[in-house]
């Protein structure tokens, strides 16, 4: 097995925001398609983890979850529990539990 | 006795025709006084203009109109809206046909150029911040959609009120009359007031929050914003900014009078420890932008056939109840998967808070929400250009 991927959500933006770049420049379909796509078809691949944490971050606006993590879903065409098993979220604070439990919460609404 | 009978009958029939003839000619009279009045032409006036270059001078050759005594959508909503809703209709017919007025040929005043009429702010008493914001930023779209700076007329006979209000939310530095300083927040007693921002997306996300969180420390130097809550106010700030952008405006509205912006300012209150953020865009309303699907099953019934709320006819009586049901999660009307959770976390946001509330105004409806309480929804008589979005928390302490 390999080892896990570490993606810091706050070393794309500590302000990410929005679902596209008409919202705003750091928003949900570019951290999608930058960062987390090619982490996660490469855990796929690999049998590794993608741990996310959301650690530093100092907005967690609802679009740019959704639009991120729900996003590889229903536009990159992941499935649910292939996601779901390698994508590890890491909150980093006890303050973020309630914006972990959202992105869980959009991708199973998918 | 025949005779006698006649006679009173007579002379009261005359009495009551006088007494008649003398209202009749008391109403014409008045009916004319009245005509008169409003038919006397307006003498032109010399006004006084400033757009930051020096005072300038102008000849209104039309009645002023008077701002309202207190523009608050709280305690006098409904002539706060009619007036703004003036204003905006004004300023759409001016922007969609400029209209130039001759200069005058002859006279002393032949060289001064001409202007329609214009508001006068000499007898506001009170402004508030959510009113003063959408009163920038409805000069802000003459600024930006016409390339050229409003004046102001005669400045110098506004309302302290009027002047200090606006001064203090950074209305002259937003609309060009001065040049922005540094100086983001001015004070007055107990209450610190951050220079209103404007923008197009959430690229000044970053720094909309770090001024929010700065004046937060004017509540409290040692304890500023809780650590949850200023994640919750930030992630509610973005929503607003980013929804600017995306889905507030009316793809059916003219692309020359579609401004897609936001205005944002925010208000500390010391003594009361109340942080006050307002966001407003002019775009097309939540009820406009609603899907057309599920609402239909939760409206009350009556809305969906009433235009009359307490004797006045409204326009658009199922907005305030469109705007309570978008505060719910997963309301959306894109029809779009996934979306319509922005104003359920800008709810969340109150909530977390523990106290406060959220008010939306939105085209024809009004929507309060205080955690604990049911939503208050109340359809608007004059409607609202855009949405309007206003928090008011009660900090709580740093635990």
């Amino acid at each position: 097995m390999e080892h896990d991927v570490v993606i810091l959500v706050s070393d794309f933006s500590t302000y990410p925001s929005g679902r596209n770049d008409r919202d705003g420049p750091d928003n949900g379909e570019r951290f999608r398609k930058t960062v987390l796509l090619p982490a996660i078809k490469a855990a796929l691949k690999s049998g590794s983890r993608v741990v996310v944490s959301l650690a530093n971050v100092m907005s967690f606006g609802s679009s740019f979850l959704e639009e991120a993590f729900a996003g590889l879903v229903r536009h990159e065409s992941v499935g649910k529990a292939d996601l779901k098993r390698v994508l590890h979220l890491e909150p980093g604070a006890a303050v973020n539990e309630r914006y972990k439990d959202a992105i869980l919460r959009y991708i199973d609404r998918v | 006795m025949r005779s006698s009978i006649r006679l009173r009958d007579i002379h009261r029939a005359r009495s009551n025709q006088a007494r008649l003839r003398v209202r009749t000619l008391r109403r014409i009279k008045l009916r004319a006084v009245k005509a008169l009045r409003s038919k006397v032409a307006f003498r032109p006036v010399v006004v006084r203009t400033w757009s930051g270059e020096g005072v300038g001078h102008a000849l209104c050759v039309d009645r002023p109109t008077f701002a309202p005594k207190v523009l608050c959508f709280a305690t006098n909503r409904d002539e706060t809206l009619s007036f703004l809703h003036m204003l905006f209709s004004r300023i759409e017919t001016a922007l969609a046909a400029p209209k130039r007025l001759p200069r005058r040929r002859t006279g002393k005043r032949k060289d001064l150029p001409r202007i329609g009429g214009y508001i006068d702010f000499s007898q506001i008493q009170y402004i508030a911040t959510g009113a003063a914001v959408v009163l920038t930023a409805l000069y802000d779209r003459v600024r930006k959609l016409s390339g050229r700076v409003p004046p102001t007329i005669n400045l110098h006979q506004w309302s302290e009120a009027a002047f200090s209000t606006l001064f203090e939310l950074g209305f002259f530095a937003t609309l060009g009359h001065v040049v922005p300083s540094e100086v983001l927040y001015t004070q007055e007693g107990h209450v610190r007031t951050m220079f209103i921002m404007t923008g197009e997306n959430s690229a000044e996300l970053r720094q909309a929050c770090e001024r929010v969180l700065e004046l937060s420390r004017f509540i409290d130097e040692e304890e500023p914003l809780r650590e949850d809550v200023r994640l919750a106010l930030n992630s509610a700030l973005g929503e607003a900014m980013s929804n600017v952008a995306a889905h507030a405006y009316d793809e059916t509205e003219s692309e020359a009078l579609t401004l897609k912006h936001w205005w944002v300012s925010a208000s500390a209150d010391k003594e009361r420890r109340v942080l006050r953020v307002v966001a407003y865009d002019q775009g097309a309303s939540i009820p406009v932008t609603l899907p057309k699907r599920s609402w239909a099953a939760i409206l009350r019934p009556s809305a969906l056939v009433s235009t009359l709320v307490g004797g006045h006819v409204v326009p658009y009586p199922m907005d305030a109840d469109y705007i309570e049901f978008a505060m719910g999660e997963g309301k959306t009307q894109t029809g779009e998967p996934g979306r319509g959770e922005g104003l359920p976390q800008m709810r969340d946001l109150v909530k977390i808070c523990g106290s406060g509330s959220l008010t939306i105004l939105s085209r024809g409806g009004i929507c309060c929400y205080r955690p604990e309480e049911k939503i208050v929804s109340i359809p608007l008589r004059t409607p609202i250009k855009g949405t309007l979005l206003e928090w008011e928390m009660h900090l709580p302490r740093a635990m």
